[in-house]
């Protein structure tokens, strides 16, 4: 069994941490600039006191787990919801962590697709399910596996190219009534986010 | 001499009440937005049914009072892979989100999100539902 290895605060954290930003927050990095201009409000939250619709999941093995969601919450004819993987491991995972731009406006992008195939055992993931505007479906997961070998594997993982491992996976599903996610393209980010309406 | 100490279990039964979906723009502290958030929607307690995003940086606790161990995931650029936990505003209870994170080589890290240190650097898509207290009351603990 690997040891837990903790990173050790650098010897400037605890003054760091005293400093504040203009948000009060405390500021151990410096910010980051964003192509766009910030606008208020800097929380955008929708709530509804509809009933929400939950969902257990059994994938079996060998199967893409992206295009098994896609196809039930089409059958469902869901809109927006959340969830989490919850069990099970994954015989493929593709994932991308965020690395520094080295051209272009955005500071932060994602890295080029980390293929981890064999047996990848989950530790956990969370899912946002929402839409873009012409109705495409979105599953926006990140998540945690650990490999055969014991490596660590955690990031924004595409579900598209993910495939159960035999154990296949269990998911639990939260799907909303009354709220909407949509992707727009945001100003200050220059990404296409999901917005909750 | 030893003081035992006798303590109740608190049991409480409820239901849970409205959903909130929101998204945290950059800059946003995902504890101190979530206890706004409730408190702007006047819900005093929520569960959180999930996050997905990223941070600046994570800064992460675990351990007692005496034992607390504080670090600092090194960003920008963490992506949140869950977390769990609860939002009060009821006087007497604190706010406690804990969860996964994951640095920029896939490394793999969990604790406490600590109030106030770990921002949102692009966005963070949580989903809180309200917890409404109906009956609350001490059960002694079995000897």
């Amino acid at each position: 069994m690997l040891p837990t290895k903790f990173p050790l605060d650098t010897p400037a954290a605890p003054a760091l941490s005293a400093q504040r930003n203009r948000s009060g927050t405390p500021a151990f990095t410096l910010p980051v600039q964003h192509p766009g201009r910030a606008e208020m409000p800097r929380v955008l939250g929708v709530t509804t006191g509809k009933r929400t619709h939950e969902f257990r999941i059994v994938l079996p093995g060998s199967t893409c787990v992206g295009a098994a969601l896609r196809r039930l919450l089409d059958g469902w004819r869901a809109g927006a919801g959340c969830g989490r993987i919850v069990a099970g491991a994954c015989a493929q995972v593709q994932y991308h962590v965020m690395m520094h731009a080295a051209h272009g406006a955005r500071p932060y992008v994602y890295s080029p697709p980390i293929v981890c195939n064999g047996n990848n055992t989950l530790i956990g993931a969370a899912i946002t399910l929402g839409c873009r505007q012409d109705g495409t479906r979105i599953l926006h997961c990140h998540g945690g596996f650990v490999d055969a070998q014991g490596r660590h594997h955690g990031g924004h993982v595409i579900l598209d190219e993910t495939f159960t491992a035999a154990a296949g996976l269990q998911i639990r599903l939260c799907l909303f009534d009354g709220i909407d996610l949509v992707a727009s393209p945001d100003a200050e980010t220059t990404f296409d986010l999901l917005q909750p309406v | 001499m030893n003081t035992i100490t006798f303590e109740s279990i608190t049991v409480e039964s409820g239901h849970y009440g409205r959903l909130v979906v929101a998204r945290l723009k950059p800059g946003e502290d995902i504890v101190e937005a979530l206890e706004k958030l409730c408190l702007s929607h006047a819900i005093m307690r929520a569960v959180v049914r999930s996050a997905v995003g990223s941070l600046v940086e994570a800064r992460l606790t675990h351990g007692g009072a005496r034992t607390a161990h504080t670090f600092t995931v090194a960003g920008p650029g963490i992506e949140i892979l869950n977390a769990y936990g609860e939002v009060s505003l009821d006087a007497g209870m604190r706010t406690s989100i804990s969860g996964m994170v994951a640095d920029t080589d896939g490394r793999m890290y969990a604790g406490c999100f600590v109030s106030g240190a770990n921002r949102s650097l692009i966005t963070v898509e949580v989903t809180l539902q309200e917890w409404i207290v109906e009956t609350r009351y001490q059960e002694p603990v079995a000897a």
